[in-house]
């Protein structure tokens, strides 16, 4: 079975206080895009989910993981 | 993407002015191909323009109305030649117009051997219809548009059918 990207940009993005509409323009994509993210609808490639990373200050594995109890 | 959908009904209006201008032309080569093989030694055709008209007149039309919009949106020349479908915002949309293209892809594989049936249905209509064909071809980039869209309206309304 294929596993999902489970990610914490939703709890993340609360947190630093970021819309979506913020994070989208830093990312560089639209804020649907950053919603279809946030609701697992969409799973981002490597370059967007670094520039995300990036926004944030995080590592990869702290913002998106292959299985959910890994976050 | 909002323009993605107002281009259906656009795309759609210039396939139905193409196959309305391809009658006279049908008639036109008919006429001149009678003259061809035929032995009289008179010479006239009898073409109703306006139909090719409109077409050439909506299709300058656009032209000169795209074109400086398409440039005030901040395409390059080279973006200006490509269907206004693939003017994407990021990679999400990117993937989406992938999938309709796929699809539509899928979808000439079914409408083109139905319409190669169609088509042997042509000697019942051809005194009737000369331009039966020019019809028939214009049906697959109609089922290919329609599948085109219809992809991305269902992709872009549901995200999480994608």
């Amino acid at each position: 079975m294929e596993k999902e990207l489970y990610n914490r940009v939703r709890e993340l993005r609360a947190r630093f206080d970021y819309t979506q509409e913020k994070l989208a323009k830093e990312v560089g994509v639209t804020r649907q895009t950053i919603a279809a993210v946030e609701k697992r609808d969409y799973v981002p490639s490597a370059l967007l989910a670094l520039k995300i990373c990036k926004s944030f200050g995080l590592p990869m594995e702290e913002v998106f993981a292959l299985e959910e109890d890994a976050l | 993407m909002k323009r993605i959908f107002q281009s259906y009904w656009l795309n759609v209006l210039l396939l139905a002015l193409l196959g309305w201008g391809m009658v006279p032309f049908f008639s036109m080569q008919a006429q001149f191909a009678e003259t061809v093989v035929g032995s009289g030694d008179e010479f006239s055709i009898v073409v109703d323009i306006f139909p090719i008209v409109v077409l050439l007149g909506v299709g300058l039309l656009l032209t000169v109305l795209l074109i400086p919009y398409k440039r005030k949106e901040g395409l390059s020349w080279a973006q200006l030649f490509l269907p206004a479908e693939f003017a994407e915002d990021d990679e999400r949309e990117r993937a989406i117009t992938g999938k309709a293209c796929r699809n539509s892809y899928i979808a000439m594989w079914y409408v083109v051997p139905v319409l190669a049936v169609v088509m042997t249905f042509y000697p019942f209509v051809q005194e009737q219809a000369p331009y039966f064909p020019a019809l028939i071809l214009l049906i697959v980039p109609l089922v290919q548009l329609t599948v085109f869209h219809l992809t991305l309206r269902w992709n872009l309304s549901r995200p999480d059918r994608f």
